[in-house]
């Protein structure tokens, strides 16, 4: 067995089943000799939030998952860390379940074994692809990474960190423990509004500490949530204000908190005891890749979608003072479908109504 | 029946926060209006052919007939369809008033269809 933890093989495989992952680690770690570093990651997010922190030689992901399915985690690989060869283990033995895989980017498709024997052919594939790899130089690519990536990525892999971020002289903190925001704070400021101050800010540099518990908990709800509001905000802080001028920080947040205070009524109000509930959840990359998914079984058409919003927002400004896209929102009775378009991506969140026992409806 | 829409559309829609407005009838006749100098009608009919498209795409998609509302920095684009397949659209000053705009849309559904 090697020593030498510098010459050994990362490799990740991504599924599911616990049991699976331990056993696949255990036969692997024996073929390899312990010449493999054998990972294990439980869904396509994990596995993202991984190689985020180092890179890997090779990755072998199963291809039924829920919200990130297989086929899903090749195209992000394959976009995003091109070089890292990619394989398929899947208990599926239909032709197109192959053809589509190996469309998506992968470079070998296995169906999971029963026969020990077989164990062995595969480990041996594996090892001939990463061998082909280049072992000296580059490898990988570099692309920009925003607050909001990482926020993301921390939150997808459930993971405790501080985030600390600099602009100029003042410094602000988000707490993240199990991949929820639970604080933030910066100079005086804490909770939604240091949360959307810091995420407004327009340049700085920001870094990952260990997690410690923060002296109070001042944050809840869903992370991607607090991420659209806190763009919603910042897009806000951007309008220029009736004079011309932009709006000093103080109209800033006197404007943020008064929308805040009228929404919270507005919704108090409509909603009675119970608020919308969340129904699905995309968020994809501007080139469309998929980076997160929640019960959204129609991505190809709400992609669709998205590309008409991009199309036409750019058709319409050519002729008509519009101004930048804030949000695109689509009603129907009790469904709202709301578009939020970054520069870097964008989200979208079905919601439904619920019905009081009242009669009345929470939008 | 056209002629019924056009004229309720001409008498509902003149609010300050109105910039312009248009009818599609499903024969794509569009009847259109303007109440702001920086949305003359020409430039307004990149609006209305969105709006036409998107509901173009609704249908292909197989979606609902419901109601789209852009929200730009300096305006606001609202389109709506009725089932009989008559569309609504308006351009409207950033934050107009909601209730103005739920019950203009609101009318609009409930003209009679053999108006």
């Amino acid at each position: 067995m090697s020593n030498d933890a510098a010459k050994r093989n990362r490799i990740l495989f991504v599924d599911d089943d616990e049991a699976f992952l331990s056993t696949v680690r255990d036969l692997f770690d024996a073929f390899s000799n312990g010449d493999w570093e054998v990972h294990g990651a439980l869904s396509g997010a994990k596995a993202m939030a991984l190689l985020q922190e180092s890179p890997v030689d090779l990755v072998v992901t199963d291809l039924q998952m829920p919200v990130m399915d297989g086929v899903q985690l090749i195209q992000f690989l394959k976009k995003n860390y091109p070089a890292i060869p990619k394989a398929v283990l899947s208990s599926r033995t239909d032709p197109s379940a192959r053809d589509s895989c190996m469309q998506a980017g992968a470079d070998l498709f296995f169906i999971k074994p029963t026969d020990i024997n077989v164990w062995d052919e595969i480990f041996a594939s594996l090892r001939q692809l990463v061998s082909v790899q280049p072992k000296e130089g580059f490898r990988g690519v570099m692309r920009r990474i925003g607050l909001q990536e990482v926020i993301q990525l921390e939150c997808l892999g459930t993971k405790s960190s501080v985030l600390e971020v600099k602009a100029g002289d003042i410094v602000g903190e988000i707490f993240i423990r199990d991949g929820r925001i639970i604080h933030a704070r910066v100079g005086d400021r804490e909770g939604l509004e240091a949360f959307n101050r810091i995420m407004a800010f327009n340049s700085g540099e920001f870094g990952l500490k260990a997690f410690a518990e923060p002296p109070v908990e001042t944050i809840s709800g869903s992370w991607e949530m607090l991420l659209m509001e806190a763009a919603r905000v910042r897009d806000e802080a951007a309008q220029p204000s009736a004079t011309g001028e932009p709006p000093t920080a103080a109209e800033v947040a006197v404007t943020a908190q008064a929308r805040a205070a009228a929404s919270d009524a507005a919704e108090a109000v409509l909603a009675g005891e119970q608020g919308p509930q969340v129904e699905e959840i995309l968020i994809c990359t501007t080139k469309g890749d998929v980076v997160y998914e929640w019960q959204s079984p129609q991505a190809d058409a709400r992609m669709e979608i998205i590309s008409f919003i991009k199309k036409w927002t750019q058709q319409l400004n050519r002729k008509l003072p519009l101004g930048r896209l804030r949000d695109t929102e689509f009603v129907n009775q009790g469904d709202r479908l709301v578009f939020k378009l970054a520069d870097d991506w964008t989200m979208l969140v079905r919601t439904r109504r619920v019905a009081t026992p009242s009669g009345r409806q929470a939008s | 029946m056209k002629e019924t829409f056009n004229l309720w559309l001409e008498d509902n829609t003149q609010l300050s926060v109105i910039l312009a407005c248009a009818l599609r009838h499903p024969d794509r006749e569009i009847h259109s209006l303007s109440y702001a100098p920086e949305f003359p009608q020409p430039a307004c009919e990149e609006a209305w052919a969105c709006m036409a498209e998107a509901q173009r795409l609704m249908d292909k998609l197989k979606m609902p007939r419901g109601r789209f509302c852009w929200s730009f920095q300096s305006a606001r684009f609202y389109f709506g369809a009725r089932r009989d397949g008559v569309c609504l659209g308006l351009i409207t000053m950033p934050n107009p008033p909601a209730e103005q705009i739920e019950k203009i849309f609101a009318d609009f559904q409930a003209i009679p269809a053999a108006a």
